[in-house]
C-alpha cells in the first residue's frame, strides 16, 4: 500500500516535471497540449473531408485533442499565409496543397513559399484524367487531338477557376499536344464537373477521387490519364505519357509545419502519422472517402515539392502567367 | 417500396428518435444566434457522427439543416436580426407583428410554413428526385443569367415603401457584388491589394453588419435620446387562428413548390428562394397593402420556401452528388465518409439507409413542428427584454457570429463596417434586404453572361436564347416585372364600377 502511494506520489512529481519542462520549451514532452492543424479550405470540401477522416484515427495516439481550423479563402492564400507565420512550436501544423501552394506563391505576392514550411509527411495524390461525356463521339486520346487539330478553339474545356490547378494542366497538356482549346472557368471542381455532364462543355480534366463513380457508371469517358502508370482499379485507361505526350498532373496533399519547426517534433509527427497511415481501419476509412493514399516520407516530399516548383516555373513562364 | 416502410421503421428507433429530437433543437438553436450558420452547424457536427451509425448520423445532419433553417426566422421576427441569411426576407414582415405585440402569432406563421414548406420538398424527395435531379445539370450559364435576371425583378416586390429607393439598394448590392476575385480572369477587384477579399465581401459578416448591428445602433441611439419606452405594444398572447391559417395555406403550398424547385438549382438556395417566395404571396395576395406592415403571408411565403429547399437541395445532392448549396456540400461530404457515393446506388444499394434517412427528414420536421409551437411562447418572451440587455446580447452574439465563420478577425472588422452602413441605410429608408439579394444573385448572373460569351464568341445572343428554360425564365421575368402593373388596371376599373 505504502509502495504504491511513494510510487504514484514520485511519477506525479515526475510528471509535474515535465510540466515545468515543457514551458521552458524542451521538445522531450511533445506533445503536451492541443495541436491545432489548419486547413486552407472550407470544412466539408475534398481537403477538410481527408484532414477528418486522418484526424479521426489518429486521435487515439494523442493524449490531447487534434483540433482541425478551417481557414479558407483566397484559393487557399488565407490558411497557407497563416501556417507559414505560425510559431514553430509544433502545436500548429496544417495541410498544404499541391500544385495550388507552390502556384500560389509563383503567381501572387504571397507571404509564403515553399521555404517557409517544412513538410512532414504526404497523404493524398490524387491523379488527373482527361474526360468527355459517356455519349461523346470521342473515343480515344488520338481522336480528341485529331479533331482539336481540326477544329481549333472549338473544344470546350471546364476548369475550376483561372490559374487553378486543372486549368494549368489542360493548358499544359494542349500545349505539348500542339491543340487549341476553349478554356472555360467555373466556380469550383463540382460546377466544373458538373459543367460537362449537363453538356456546357464537350471535355474536362479532373481528379480521379473525383469521377470515379461516373466513369464506372459510364457517365463519363475517361481517354487518358496524366500518369506515367496506369492508375490502380483502371488500367484500360491510357497514359498520357505512353501516348507520346508527357504532362505528369494531379494533386496531392500532406502535412506541414511552419519553417523553423524542431527536427525532433517533425520525426515524432512524422512517425505517428505514416504508422496511422497504414493501418488497416485508416485505409478502410479511406477507401470508402475514394481517396487515393500515398505515403511520401519528409525527405521525399521536400523533393517532390521542390521538383513541382522547378517544373511550374517553367510551365507557368511557358504560359505566361509568371515573368 | 418495401424500403420505403423499412425506412420509416428504422428511423422510429428510439436511437434515431432522440437523435432527431436533440439535432432539430440543436439546429434551431444555431439558427437563431445571427453568424452560426446551418452549414456551420453540419460542418461542426460531422465529426460527432463518425461514431455513430450510418443512418443515425445522416438524421443528425438533417436535424440540423432543417431546424437551422427554422431557427433563423425566430431572431429575424423577434429582433430583426436574421439568424441567417435565408431568413432576412422574413425580417420583413416578421419584426413589424413583433411591434405591434403579435410576436407569438409570427412565430407559430413562421414554424407551421417552414414544417409545411419542408414536407412538400418531401413529397418531392420521394416521388421525383431522379426526374428533378436533371433539370439541376440543365442549368448552364445561360439559366444561370436569367435566373439571377428573375431574381433581379423581385427587388421590385420587396420594396414595399419605395421602389426608387429599392432599386438604389439593388445597385448597390450589385455594385458591392463586384468585389472580390474576377471569375474569369482569377485577378482581384477592388480588393485593396490584399488577399482578404479575394473571395468576394465575406456574406455571413456582411449580412450581421447589416442587419444585427446595425439593429444594435438604432437601439441604442433609441435608448440614448430616452425613446426607450418600449415601442413594442402590449401584445394579446394569440396564436394562429384557424381563419388565419385557412388564409396562409395557399401561400405555403405555392411557396412549398417554389423552394423545392430553387432548391434543386446548384448556386440559388435558400435566400433566393425565400425572397421568390415572398415577392409572390405578394403578389398573390388579396391584402397586398399589409405587406411590410406585418402581414402573417409575408412571413409564410419566405418560410415555406426557405424550408423547402431543404429537402430541394437533397436532390440532386444525394442523385449526382452536386450540392447546391454549403450546406449540402457539407452534408455530402458526411455522406461520402460514411462510404455513401451520391449517385443512383444510394436508391438500389443503400437503399434501406436512403430511405431511413428521408423517414427521418419528416420526423425532424414533426419535431420542429412541435418544439416550434411549444416553444413560441417562451421565444416571444425575448421581444420583451428590455433594451439595455438586448443591446448587449446583439452586440455580443453579432461579434462572436462572424469571428466564428472562419475564425477571422478581419470579419468582425468589416461587420462593424457594415453595420454602420447599415444604420445609414436604415435612416436612409433604402432596404437592406435587397441589397443582401442583390449581393447573392450578382455574381450568378456576372459569371453566366461572361462565361457564355467565352464559350460562343461568335453566337452569344443566340445562346442565351436558345434554351427552353432559358424562355421559361425570360417570360417569367417579364412577368414579375408587368404583373404588377396590369394587377393595378384591372383593381381600378374594378373600383371604378
Amino acid at each position: 500500500m505504502l509502495k504504491s502511494l511513494l510510487l504514484a506520489t514520485t511519477l506525479l512529481t515526475l510528471a509535474s516535471c515535465g510540466g515545468v519542462e515543457k514551458e521552458s520549451g524542451s521538445t522531450d514532452s511533445y506533445p503536451s497540449k492541443n495541436i491545432n492543424i489548419i486547413v486552407a479550405y472550407k470544412a466539408g470540401g475534398g481537403t477538410d473531408i481527408g484532414a477528418r477522416v486522418l484526424t479521426k484515427e489518429a486521435s487515439s495516439k494523442f493524449e490531447k485533442p487534434l483540433t482541425i481550423i478551417n481557414r479558407p479563402g483566397a484559393d487557399g492564400q488565407l490558411g497557407f499565409t497563416e501556417l507559414s507565420n505560425a510559431k514553430p512550436d509544433g502545436y500548429t501544423i496544417g495541410f498544404i496543397n499541391l500544385p495550388n501552394y507552390v502556384s500560389l506563391s509563383l503567381t501572387r505576392d504571397t507571404k509564403f513559399n515553399k521555404d517557409t514550411i517544412i513538410p512532414i509527411i504526404n497523404y493524398v495524390y490524387d491523379p488527373g484524367l482527361l474526360l468527355v461525356k459517356g455519349d461523346s463521339e470521342i473515343d480515344s486520346i488520338e481522336e480528341f487531338i485529331e479533331y482539336a487539330k481540326e477544329n481549333p478553339n472549338e473544344i470546350r474545356v471546364s476548369n475550376n477557376g483561372t490559374g487553378a490547378s486543372n486549368n494549368i494542366g489542360a493548358l499544359e497538356f494542349a500545349g505539348m499536344a500542339g491543340i487549341e482549346l476553349n478554356h472555360i472557368p467555373f466556380g469550383g471542381s463540382s460546377d466544373m464537373i458538373a459543367a460537362l455532364r449537363g453538356g456546357h462543355v464537350e471535355a474536362t480534366l479532373a481528379k480521379i477521387s473525383e469521377v470515379a463513380s461516373l466513369i464506372d457508371s459510364g457517365e463519363l469517358k475517361a481517354l487518358a490519364t496524366f500518369t506515367t502508370e496506369n492508375i490502380e482499379g483502371y488500367e484500360e485507361i491510357p497514359t498520357l505519357t505512353e501516348k507520346g505526350y508527357e504532362v505528369i498532373f494531379g494533386s496531392s496533399r500532406g502535412l506541414a509545419a511552419p519553417a523553423g519547426t524542431p527536427d525532433e517534433i517533425i520525426t515524432y509527427l512524422h512517425d505517428v502519422f505514416k504508422e496511422v497511415m497504414e493501418s488497416e481501419e485508416h485505409m478502410k476509412l479511406a477507401n470508402d472517402a475514394n481517396m487515393p493514399i500515398k505515403y511520401m516520407s519528409t525527405e521525399e516530399y521536400r523533393t517532390f515539392i521542390d521538383n513541382q516548383e522547378k517544373s511550374l516555373k517553367v510551365i507557368l513562364k511557358d504560359l505566361g502567367m509568371i515573368n | 417500396m418495401n424500403e420505403i416502410i423499412n425506412g420509416f421503421g428504422n428511423a422510429l428507433l428510439p436511437i434515431n428518435l432522440l437523435a432527431a429530437l436533440l439535432s432539430v433543437a440543436t439546429g434551431i438553436f444555431i439558427g437563431s444566434l445571427p453568424g452560426l450558420s446551418a452549414a456551420m452547424g453540419v460542418a461542426l457536427l460531422i465529426p460527432l457522427t463518425f461514431g455513430m451509425g450510418t443512418s443515425t448520423g445522416l438524421i443528425v445532419l438533417a436535424g440540423v439543416y432543417c431546424g437551422a433553417v427554422f431557427g433563423g426566422s425566430i431572431s429575424a421576427i423577434l429582433i430583426h436580426t436574421p439568424g441567417t441569411s435565408s431568413a432576412a426576407a422574413t425580417a420583413l414582415d416578421g419584426y413589424q407583428l413583433t411591434l405591434k405585440g403579435k410576436a407569438k402569432k409570427a412565430l407559430n406563421t413562421a414554424v407551421i410554413s417552414s414544417f409545411g414548406g419542408a414536407m412538400i420538398s418531401a413529397v418531392a424527395l420521394y416521388l421525383f428526385a431522379p426526374p428533378l435531379a436533371k433539370l439541376a445539370l440543365k442549368f448552364g450559364p445561360a439559366e444561370n443569367f436569367w435566373l439571377s435576371i428573375f431574381g433581379l425583378t423581385i427587388i421590385a416586390g420587396v420594396s414595399s415603401k419605395s421602389v426608387v429607393k429599392g432599386l438604389i439598394s439593388g445597385a448597390l448590392g450589385l455594385a458591392l457584388s463586384t468585389i472580390g476575385m474576377d471569375p474569369m480572369s482569377g485577378r482581384g477587384r477592388f480588393t485593396g491589394g490584399s488577399p482578404y477579399l479575394l473571395d468576394g465581401l465575406p456574406f455571413t459578416a456582411t449580412l450581421i453588419g447589416l442587419f444585427s448591428m446595425s439593429q444594435v445602433f438604432i437601439l441604442a441611439e433609441k435608448k440614448l435620446k430616452k425613446m426607450a419606452k418600449s415601442v413594442i405594444k402590449e401584445g394579446d398572447d394569440e396564436g394562429l387562428t384557424i381563419k388565419e391559417f385557412k388564409m396562409i395555406l395557399p401561400t405555403i403550398l405555392r411557396s412549398g413548390v417554389i423552394g423545392s424547385v430553387v432548391g434543386i438549382l446548384p448556386g440559388a438556395g435558400g435566400t433566393i428562394a425565400a425572397f421568390i417566395g415572398y415577392d409572390t404571396a405578394k403578389k398573390m395576395s388579396k391584402n397586398k397593402s399589409e405587406f411590410g406592415k406585418g402581414s402573417i403571408e409575408g412571413i409564410a411565403g419566405p418560410e415555406a420556401a426557405n424550408n423547402a429547399v431543404t429537402g430541394g437541395s437533397l436532390i440532386p445532392t444525394l442523385t449526382l452528388g452536386i450540392p447546391g448549396n454549403s450546406v449540402t456540400a457539407v452534408l455530402m461530404g458526411g455522406l461520402i465518409i460514411k462510404g455513401l457515393q451520391p449517385g443512383p446506388d444510394l436508391f438500389t444499394v443503400h437503399g434501406t439507409t436512403t430511405y431511413t434517412f428521408f423517414a427521418g427528414f419528416i420526423i425532424v420536421n414533426i419535431f420542429m413542428l412541435i418544439l416550434g409551437l411549444f416553444g413560441s411562447r417562451h421565444f416571444a418572451k425575448i421581444a420583451k427584454v428590455p433594451n439595455s440587455i438586448l443591446i448587449p446580447i446583439i452586440f455580443a452574439l453579432s461579434v462572436i457570429g462572424s469571428y466564428a465563420i472562419k475564425n477571422s478577425l478581419n470579419d468582425v472588422f468589416l461587420m462593424f463596417a457594415f453595420g454602420i452602413v447599415g444604420y445609414f441605410i436604415k435612416k436612409f429608408g433604402l432596404n437592406a434586404a435587397a441589397i443582401v439579394l442583390a449581393l447573392i444573385i450578382g455574381p450568378i448572373g456576372e459569371e453566366g453572361l461572361r462565361r457564355i460569351i467565352l464559350m460562343y464568341p461568335d453566337d452569344y445572343m443566340g445562346q442565351l436564347v436558345s434554351s427552353p428554360i432559358s424562355i421559361v425564365l425570360i417570360s417569367i421575368s417579364a412577368l414579375s416585372l408587368i404583373s404588377p402593373i396590369v394587377l393595378n388596371i384591372i383593381e381600378s376599373r374594378k373600383e371604378k364600377r
